[in-house]
């Protein structure tokens, strides 16, 4: 039996998701076991538990709920609460994380992100489909009513063309003997960047970087702000291209990597005083 | 008041404090914007339309070549004009010119212009503008469009004497510079006798979007194409492999051998791309070869 979109419901933590798409995708870690004298072998065998990801792109309505885990998940105290579960279709797991997420702001477009939710066990249920009208009162953020500020130590920005908000995480699974589940989940360093295409073409790019801060918040068509992507860090990389046919693109990457505790402050150098 | 008569609806166009109403024999303006449906899994129907793009209009337009005109001394036609000027242009940014067609004006970006020419017919001409709106100055241009369908009267009507011999004719226009020649080693030289000719430029225009506002930033022009297809009785079998950049004038005539002034287009550095030949019941064999330019 085959299935369309329209049957496959997306739910994480319970909640639906209104996504464009998703996949849902599970791996062994499985390897051959060769014995010495042996180039063939019938046998496979475990060096990991069962992986899967749950990855998803989304359109943006308003408050987004996943936002959230950019800055809850594996702080302490920590708590089940940041936890997400995962329904696709009725394919379930109980337990997963944020491992990466990105929005994407492009001119006059709605705005759309991708989430990737990493789980360790296998995935429960059978695809069971659904059959639901779509909802009629759904609003869509549209980049067309966003504004984006920006911080520079050095340097003025007036434009600011297209970018992207990434943040990833290391999560890691700790298992116990004799068992193929995870007993606790070792939460690494978490990253945030933004990526934008601005106006400003230089070259200045000092070996400690150049702190700046972009904020993006997203309105409605009231131009009430619903939602702020705030990235605020230093910048590592510029970079100038064009193409024939094409102009020129002065693109610069924030990072932020400590994001919790006091935010960064952008600060103008001091200036050399020669005497 | 809708129902306005074509009598009423000149095209005309403006820029650098030219204005010019063009002979037009027919308009079409379109105006669209960008909504697509937004479908979402396990739902069934759309969540509803939302903008995936700028609004954008365009205006194309056939109209008889004038070549009586003036524009900054320049004669001819403003279209052919302002084709001139952008493809010579080594600037990046298009200013556009004001477009205007039965109430209905947009800032716009010329994205092509052709004429035609044939034995013992009035040459025709085509244009068509690009509309992305952003303008603030002068005011009331941020959209593409704007403006609703009136009347005006039209401004040729006292002067159809001069603009009967103000057209382009293909009675004494030549362009002798499309003729081919071929030349054999064993053979007398063969000069081609052209029947028609068309003519036409291309533009191509980037308008540069930011977040945040849904019209340009700034419109770019980037590279023009021209191309010029001529009809002769000679065919060139010698076709060069590598092309051999030629510059084409081409001089458009009336039928009034008292005109003081004529309209040039030059084509620069054109190649030869094309031959082809062609033959049907009760005519002679006829071919065409194909010439392209690039700015």
């Amino acid at each position: 039996m085959l299935y369309s979109a329209d049957n496959s419901r997306l739910l994480v933590n319970d909640n639906e998701v209104l996504a464009s798409s998703a996949q849902i995708s599970l791996g062994t870690s499985l390897s051959p076991k060769y014995l010495m004298t042996q180039r063939h072998t019938q046998d496979q065998v475990a060096g990991n538990g069962i992986g899967g990801q749950l990855s998803f792109s989304y359109y943006i309505t308003g408050r987004d709920y996943f936002k959230e885990f950019i800055t809850g998940q594996g702080e302490i105290p920590f708590s089940g609460s940041d936890q997400l579960s995962g329904n696709f279709g009725g394919l379930y797991f109980a337990s997963g994380f944020l491992t990466s997420y990105s929005v994407n702001f492009s001119p006059n477009s709605p705005t759309a992100a991708n989430a990737t939710v990493s789980f360790f066990d296998s995935a429960g249920g059978v695809f069971t489909p659904t059959y639901q009208a779509a909802p009629s009162n759904t609003q869509i953020l549209n980049m067309t009513h966003a504004t984006v500020e920006g911080e520079f130590t050095t340097g003025a920005v007036d434009n600011f063309i297209a970018g992207t908000y990434n943040y990833s995480a290391e999560v890691s699974p700790v298992y116990l003997m004799n068992e193929t589940v995870p007993s606790d989940i070792s939460f690494g360093p978490k990253t945030v960047n933004i990526n934008f295409e601005v106006d400003n073409p230089t070259g200045y790019l000092p070996i400690s970087g150049d702190a700046a801060k972009i904020s993006v918040n997203l309105k409605n068509s009231s131009a009430t702000t619903l939602e702020s992507f705030i990235c605020s860090g230093v910048i590592n990389s510029r970079n100038l291209a064009s193409s024939a046919g094409d102009y020129v693109k002065q693109t610069i990457n924030i990072t932020q990597s400590a994001l919790s505790g006091p935010e960064p402050v952008v600060e103008s150098v001091i200036g050399l005083v020669l005497y | 008041m809708a129902q306005v008569f074509y009598d009423k609806t000149a095209v005309q166009v403006e820029y650098d404090g030219v204005s010019e109403t063009l002979l037009a024999t027919n308009c079409t303006i379109n105006y669209n914007n960008n909504l697509q449906p937004v479908y979402v899994l396990g739902n069934k129907g759309s969540l509803g339309h939302v903008p995936a793009g700028p609004r954008v209009g365009d205006i194309s337009f056939d109209f008889l070549t004038t070549i009586t005109g003036e524009t900054h001394g320049y004669p001819g036609n403003i279209i052919n004009y302002l084709a001139s000027g952008i493809k010579h242009s080594i600037g990046s940014s298009g200013s556009g010119v004001l477009v205007k067609c039965a109430g209905i004006s947009g800032w716009g970006f010329l994205n092509s212009y052709g004429f035609n020419a044939q034995s013992n017919a009035v040459s025709t001409s085509n244009a068509s503008f690009g509309f992305f709106g952003g303008f603030d100055d002068p005011a009331g241009f941020t959209l593409p469009l704007s403006g609703r369908i009136t009347g005006s009267d039209a401004e040729v009507g006292s002067t159809t004497a001069a603009v009967a011999t103000g057209v382009a004719h293909g009675r004494y226009t030549t362009l002798a510079s499309l003729y081919t020649t071929i030349t054999a080693p064993d053979a007398a030289e063969e000069i081609g006798k052209l029947f028609a000719a068309d003519y036409s430029i291309s533009f191509a225009h980037n308008p540069i979007y930011m977040l945040g506002q849904e019209t340009p930033l700034l419109t770019l022009y980037t590279s023009a194409t021209e191309s010029i297809n001529a009809i002769e009785d000679v065919y060139n079998s010698g076709l060069s492999y590598t092309g051999n950049a030629t510059d084409y004038p081409l001089i458009l005539e009336s039928v009034d051998l008292n005109a003081l002034s004529n309209m040039r287009v030059t084509m620069i550095s054109g190649v030869q791309v094309g031959a082809s030949l062609s033959v049907g019941l009760d005519d002679i064999v006829r071919t065409q070869k194909t010439i392209t330019a690039a700015y």
